[in-house]
């Protein structure tokens, strides 16, 4: 028994150990940030001003890494030190507000990396941010409707989900009518927000905003999983691509959908040629 | 003298023949000494038989062994034996809800280890559990003295993910991706931010540029 106790306790201990190691991560990409920061011809007040609101924005839980791309991409940009303390203030303040922070970051480090002055860059990001509030509200609306929310990082997903929808142009009205699509049929949240996610996709590729909805609609009622939804975004690109109208495609899509009713999905009639879209080619899964 | 103690044994242990049985006797009425000793040990196995037979507890034996030195085995037996033997583990309860604890403690530490995507953060990369795809970047620029891939998969940093020159003027990289939809650019002589020609779909990136937009899955 004692033998027992003690390899117990050696295996908590391992476990904790592992846990103190990856605390120390922070503090180290802290340090990095500071010898930057030192190492940079700025002035020692504003050196100190600097180091202050990356420490800030880490404790906040700001990701470290992303702090030091913003800080030493910018000072290797010349960028003004009072642009980069707002930045990383407003990080810290999104985070710190429970909101994805991961938007934001994406876009003032590319502004940064594009060169783009720094107002702009806060209000492009001033934007993100009250898409991410409303995005909030609308998801908070789904769960009270009854979605179901298995984990706490599916809300937060379905934030950011929702909020770049709104980004790319997506009428809050669709997404609320989705939601309430979605709660009658009793989807879970990660369901939902991929099919809003699904609805911004095909309106991005063009299609009219009217069939977009009834595809993300129909993907919804008949409960498409990720792998569905993608499946279905995909060969109704293919479809497109080979001279389909977005009406015939989605209408073939339709098809396909009613006979696979309930299945895994995207079994519709395109033939799928799968993989990156863009210039990137797919080469094989690893 | 050792030899007649150790007849009197015999006698009282009845191991003798009928002729020794009565050499014994001459002997024990020769020496009043052996005699007095013989009838003490007679009396004193009398006593022994008539008292009550007690029987041990169950845990006699363990408790024995327990308490026995241990031979010092080599390291490999010691472990084997340590792992692979059969126990019987005796409990209290304190050492019940100790053991209970620690479970509950080591289940709720390996629970919180979970990061978001399904696997381990440590030192601050993300090992991911999720299969990647290997994705080909491809931009004809032939005039071009270098391009590189800047992009949400590497946080827009225009110095990490540099093409490679072709024979035919076209640059190439590859990377692999998790999963998922990512918005890129190329940027041609560190300084011309270029979309993908080739791109499916583009998306404004809210500073005046269009980004192309790479959507990778594993279907």
């Amino acid at each position: 028994m004692r033998k027992v106790l003690i390899f117990m306790t050696l295996a908590l201990m391992a476990v904790a150990a592992g846990q103190a190691q990856a605390v120390p991560a922070g503090q180290g990409g802290l340090r990095d940030i500071r010898q930057s920061v030192e190492a940079s011809s700025l002035s020692g007040e504003q050196k100190a001003a600097l180091t202050q609101a990356a420490r800030e924005a880490v404790e906040a839980g700001v990701p470290h890494e992303d702090v030091a791309v913003i800080v030493t991409g910018g000072l290797s940009q010349g960028a003004d030190v009072h642009a980069l303390t707002r930045f990383l203030a407003v990080a810290r303040d999104v985070q710190a507000q429970g909101l994805p922070v991961r938007p934001v970051l994406n876009k003032i480090e590319q502004g940064s990396a594009k060169g783009v002055p720094p107002e702009r860059i806060i209000e492009v990001v001033g934007r993100v941010r009250v898409n991410l509030v409303t995005a909030r509200d609308m998801v908070d609306g789904v769960v009270a409707q009854g979605l179901a929310k298995n984990a706490p990082e599916e809300k937060k997903g379905a934030v950011e989900a929702l909020a770049g929808a709104l980004e790319r142009g997506v009428p809050a009205g669709d997404i609320v009518e989705l939601g309430q699509k979605a709660a009658e049929v009793k989807s879970s949240l990660s369901q939902f927000s991929r099919a809003v996610e699904t609805l911004a996709n095909l309106k991005e590729m063009g299609m009219p905003r009217d069939l977009a909805l009834k595809a993300a609609r129909k993907a919804v009622i008949l409960n498409y999983s990720e792998r569905g939804m993608a499946r279905m975004e995909r060969d109704l690109l293919t479809m497109r691509k080979s001279g389909m109208s977005w009406e015939d495609s989605f209408r073939e899509m339709g098809a396909g959908m009613e006979r696979c009713r309930g299945g895994m999905g995207g079994a519709g009639s395109g033939s799928g040629m799968g993989g990156g879209s863009g210039n990137g080619q797919r080469m094989q899964g690893k | 003298m050792e030899r007649d103690e150790k007849l009197v044994q015999r006698l009282l242990d009845g191991e003798f023949s009928p002729g020794e049985k009565k050499d014994i006797l001459d002997r024990l009425e020769s020496d009043p000494s052996l005699l007095r000793e013989f009838i003490t040990l007679r009396e004193t196995v009398r006593v022994i038989e008539k008292s009550p037979r007690l029987a041990p507890p169950a845990s006699f034996a363990a408790g024995v062994l327990d308490r026995l030195p241990e031979g010092r085995q080599p390291l490999p037996e010691r472990f084997k034996e340590f792992f692979f033997a059969r126990r019987m583990l005796r409990w209290n309860m304190a050492a019940a809800t100790a053991a209970a604890l620690m479970l509950l403690v080591l289940g709720a530490a390996l629970f919180l280890y979970q990061p978001g995507k399904g696997g381990i953060t440590m030192n601050g990369t993300t090992v991911s559990g999720q299969q990647a795809v290997t994705v080909r970047f491809r931009l004809y620029a032939p005039h071009a003295r270098t391009v590189a891939l800047a992009g949400e998969f590497n946080k827009w940093k225009v110095d990490e993910t540099a093409l490679i020159r072709q024979e035919d003027g076209a640059w190439v990289a590859e990377l692999s991706l998790e999963p998922g939809t990512y918005t890129y650019m190329f940027v041609v002589n560190g300084k011309e931010w270029v979309p993908d020609p080739d791109a499916d779909s583009y998306r404004d990136d809210g500073f005046g540029y269009k980004n192309s937009v790479l959507r990778v899955s594993t279907l």
